[in-house]
């Protein structure tokens, strides 16, 4: 631009040659800076013309990365869109979106079930709309920005209510009031806020009402509580106070009889009865004038011997029980009046002898030799099966009675911290004691005791033998533990075994049944069945079967006693084998005679099978009738001992009814002294004045 | 001062009118049932000789079938030998026939031809069996006993000379059979060898009327041994006798035993019934007596 300013477009006139030469060296000097300037102007043109086009291939770049960006965040975007689709398709709560006009324009499908719209409801459509919804959206505040509605629409399943919060959308002039609906059912919510106020309204009835009943109930409460502000209102009145005593001990001797009136029927409650005392006279002028009364404490009345007695006869009578439970079950075992045992077994298998003795060669003669033999077997097996059945039953009730002692040494244990305490506090222990005795009375139904009195109210509770079960405000559980000899529960008391040392209660009778009665008669039968079997094979096997051979072993052959009840069977199943000859001929009977002689051979215990199994019955018999004759016996010893402690420590109603009236008039004469003094006194403050 | 006594009548009344009731179930149980004793425990010692009652009972039944078994037995092995008696008396008879001298040589061969048939009469008559055992085979019951040869008329025993013995009743047993041999080839007067005898001689007619004393003297054989029948079947009608009566007296015993006695059940049923109510109206009157309280105003 410079160079063009450098060229001035001038039209001169000619000049003189000096001023030509001049002006030519000048003209000639400027071309060449013209020149000069020209060839810089195209220089540098040339340079923005390669810049100008550096940056249309950047523009260009530029440009085509916009582009791809572009596409890609529409991708993005219709992703979103999808995605944000099916959110709101899946939104526990419903969202409508609705313009301006009041039209809706989304609906997900929650809103739609919730609004009760068509379930194919289109905004696109328009779509006619539910009555109810369509006043809702006409009633839709233009202002009312996020604050929930409650709208309630009926349903077939009876009223529902309904949250819904509106918010605007945007600012943009074009979708203003466009909002935004929340939608969700708020019924489950308004029913669990409904029980919640309901449960909390009964809750204070409740409270209102026992605070009601305990006052009406206990009236006495508060005439102690009048009674006591009188006292401490009188302290200064030596002579008022006297009497408000009076009427203390007279209110307290009330509440005593309404209490024992009140456990007319509690068990082992005993009945309590005021101690009241005359307080020390005073002297005045060598005259001894009575100061009244005084409560010193309330008494409950027991007779300790006595109690323990009765624990005593409930333990002998405990064991009977647990006894006789199982004992009858093993009577009915073998009870021959009903002709259930053994002995019709035993007779049909020597009869079977008996027969073949008289047609020794008869097949069918010899089967039902076999017969009967199993038959015999069977009812042996039945017998064994059954005790040991027994045995198991009685084992478990074993375990049963352990965890009950266990409870009650727990609960006797707190009963005696209980005890102790009200004795340290000076207050009256009776209730405690009352149920420490009833827990004991329990125990020693379970399990012989004895009770040591440890002082300060605790009582040292052992077993019989002297293993412990309470000590002072702590108990020692017993546990069970399987015996490796015999797979039945041990009884173990501080890691020793004490099983055979229990001698009361129903434990007693139950460990009876269990290790004593029922092994006696397993062993038995045992026994008849051992001896039996083998003096009928040692027979038999001198015989001849009906093809002439030697005979073999009727029964299975026994290794010993032990067991054989349960083991017993025959061995053989062809009747040919059977051996009723003595020469293997077979029309001989002799061998069949012989095993029909051992019925009256001493061949068990040194007694014919019968006379054995009939003196088993006998012992079985005798065990039980012995046990329910002590069981009567007991029981009216327990009754008479019952009555004598019923007799300390019952509630008499007559009784306590004419205490009541003795109390009632002594607290009314009290009251009526108190009232006379009170206007005496009244009167000598007025007359000193 | 009097002691004081339980105020609580309760208990004691509820004790007694659970015996009552006690007593009241065990009169119906025994009436219900006829029985005394209902459990081991009501009476042990009737219950164990009740156990040797009905053990006896038992037996007493199984002799007396067996008894009944025996008897067939006995009657036929006793019919039988009255059968083989005839046979021999006819034998006898035609012998003494065949003896005359006037008879011609074809008579005697009639005559031995006859003898011929009954010695085969005999001959199944001593192959006898009972219920499939032989009754003349001593104890080889299972095997037929005699042969006879045809020709010859020599009968062969295959049997044995075993006896045995049966029990009528406890300690009471009798022979159970007479062998073969010792009816049919006694030594003393054989059946068969006399009949072998008479048979040769008819047809010989040689000592005819020796042979005829042989076929006595073993007729004479049979009926003494048949005599053996005769008494067991006496016996087992005494033991019969025996066995009735003692099942008679096990019953009477069971019924001392265990039984209830009707009469005195009933009046312990109407005992308990009346105690019972008496307890019950007691103790409802108890329960309504009225206290101290209700008098007080």
């Amino acid at each position: 631009m410079s160079a063009m300013q450098n060229f001035p477009m001038t039209r001169q006139k000619p000049l003189s040659r000096a001023m030509r030469d001049r002006r030519d060296a000048l003209a000639k000097t400027d071309l060449t800076k013209a020149f000069l300037s020209f060839t810089q102007a195209a220089g540098s043109l040339e340079r923005s013309y390669a810049q100008l086009q550096a940056e249309v291939v950047r523009l260009h770049r530029e440009l085509e990365r916009t582009n791809t960006e572009l596409e890609r965040s529409l991708e993005e975007n219709l992703r979103v869109r999808r995605y944000l689709s099916r959110v709101l398709e899946s939104l526990p709560c419903g969202v409508l979106v609705v313009n301006g006009k009041g039209e809706i324009q989304i609906a997900n499908p929650e809103a739609r079930k919730l609004l009760q719209m068509p379930r194919d409801w289109n905004p696109a459509e328009g779509g006619a709309l539910p009555q109810s919804v369509e006043q809702l959206l006409k009633d839709a505040p233009t202002n009312s920005f996020f604050l929930e509605q409650e709208w309630t629409s009926p349903t077939s399943a009876g009223i529902r209510t309904i949250g819904i919060l509106r918010a605007n959308i945007s600012d943009v002039p074009e979708t203003a009031g466009e909002t935004i609906w929340i939608v969700r059912d708020k019924t489950e919510e308004k029913r669990l806020a409904g029980d919640r106020e309901m449960a909390r309204r009964s809750h204070a009835l409740a409270e209102v009402a026992t605070i009601l009943a305990h006052e009406i109930r206990n009236p006495l409460g508060s005439m102690e509580l009048f009674t006591g502000l009188l006292a401490d209102a009188t302290a200064h009145l030596p002579e008022t106070r006297q009497w408000v005593t009076h009427l203390q001990a007279g209110l307290r001797g009330l509440s005593a009889t309404s209490n024992n009136i009140a456990n007319v029927n509690t068990p082992g409650y005993s009945r309590q009865r005021p101690d009241l005392e005359e307080t020390p006279p005073i002297q005045i002028g060598g005259l001894n004038f009575g100061t009244g009364v005084e409560l010193k404490q309330v008494v409950s009345l027991r007779d300790s011997i006595l109690d323990l007695r009765v624990n005593q006869e409930t333990q002998q009578q405990g064991r009977l029980e647990g006894f006789l439970g199982p004992a009858q079950q093993i009577q009915s075992f073998f009870n021959e009046t009903t002709g259930t045992g053994l002995q019709a077994n035993l007779t049909a298998f020597f009869n079977s002898l008996s027969q073949l003795s008289t047609s020794p060669s008869d097949l069918n003669v010899r089967q039902s030799v076999l017969t009967a033999a199993q038959n015999l077997s069977t009812s042996f097996n039945q017998a064994a099966t059954n005790l040991s059945r027994l045995q198991t039953s009685v084992n478990l009730n074993v375990t049963q009675s352990v965890s009950q002692i266990n409870t009650l040494t727990a609960q006797i244990a707190t009963a005696n911290a209980q005890v102790s305490a009200a004795q340290s506090a000076n207050r009256n222990p009776g209730p405690f004691v009352d149920q420490r005795q009833q827990l004991l009375n329990q125990l020693s139904n379970l399990v012989d005791i004895s009770e040591i009195n440890a002082g300060n109210g605790n009582l040292t509770i052992t077993t019989s033998n002297g293993a412990p079960l309470v000590v002072g405000g702590q108990s020692f559980q017993l546990s069970t533990q399987t015996d490796a000899s015999t797979g039945l529960q041990d009884i173990i008391s501080q890691g020793t075994n004490i099983t055979s040392q229990i001698t009361g209660g129903q434990l007693a009778g139950q460990l009876q049944i269990r290790d004593q009665e029922i092994p006696a008669i397993q062993n038995s039968l045992d026994t008849l069945a051992f001896n039996l079997s083998s003096a009928v094979n040692t027979q038999h096997k001198l015989g001849f079967d009906l093809n002439g051979n030697a005979g073999g072993n009727l029964f299975t052959p026994l290794a010993s006693a032990s067991g054989a009840a349960s083991q017993i069977s025959v061995a053989i199943t062809n009747p040919s084998l059977v051996a009723a000859s003595a020469d293997g001929t077979p029309g001989n009977n002799a061998n069949a005679n012989a095993l029909l002689g051992l019925q009256n051979q001493a061949i068990a215990s040194g007694q014919t099978p019968l006379n054995f199994y009939g003196n088993l019955v006998f012992k079985i018999g005798n065990d039980v009738g012995t046990a329910q004759a002590g069981q009567s016996a007991g029981s009216q010893v327990l009754s008479q001992l019952q009555n004598l402690q019923g007799g300390v420590s019952n509630v008499d109603l007559n009784e306590e009814s004419a205490n009541l009236i003795r109390f009632q008039n002594a607290y009314q004469a009290s009251a009526r002294v108190v009232s006379v003094i009170n206007s005496l006194l009244d009167a000598t403050i007025n007359m000193v004045q | 001062m009097a002691i004081r006594l339980n105020p609580d009548l309760l208990p004691n009344l509820l004790l007694s009118i659970q015996s009552s009731r006690q007593n009241l179930n065990t009169a119906t149980q025994q009436l219900s049932t006829g029985k005394r004793v209902n459990a081991l425990a009501d009476d042990p010692a009737a219950v164990a000789q009740l156990v040797r009652n009905h053990d006896q009972a038992g037996q007493d039944d199984q002799f007396l079938r067996n008894q009944s078994s025996l008897q067939s037995q006995f009657q036929i092995a006793d019919s039988t030998l009255s059968n083989a008696v005839q046979a021999l008396t006819r034998a006898i008879s035609i012998g003494t026939e065949g003896a005359n001298g006037t008879l011609n040589n074809g008579d005697r061969q009639a005559i031995a031809g006859e003898v011929l048939g009954l010695a085969n009469q005999l001959l199944s008559l001593a192959n006898v069996s009972y219920r499939g055992s032989f009754l003349f085979a001593g104890t080889a019951v299972t095997t037929q006993p005699f042969t006879l040869d045809q020709t010859t008329l020599a009968a062969t025993y295959v049997g044995n000379g075993n006896t045995t013995s049966v029990q009528l009743s406890n300690g009471n047993a009798i022979g159970g059979n007479v062998p073969g041999d010792q009816l049919f080839l006694n030594g003393s007067g054989s059946v068969f060898g006399s009949l072998q005898s008479l048979y040769s001689a008819l047809q010989s007619n040689t000592n005819i009327a020796a042979a005829v004393t042989q076929v006595q003297s073993a007729l004479t054989q049979v009926s003494t041994q048949r005599v053996f029948y005769g008494n067991a079947l006496n016996q087992i009608n005494l033991s019969e006798n025996f066995l009735n009566q003692d099942k008679v007296n096990l019953s009477s015993q069971e019924n001392a035993l265990i039984g209830a006695d009707p009469a005195a059940a009933a009046s312990q049923l109407s005992q308990a019934q009346t105690g019972y109510q008496a307890e019950l109206a007691a103790t409802a009157r108890v329960l309504n007596l009225p206290s101290l309280l209700n008098f007080l105003q």
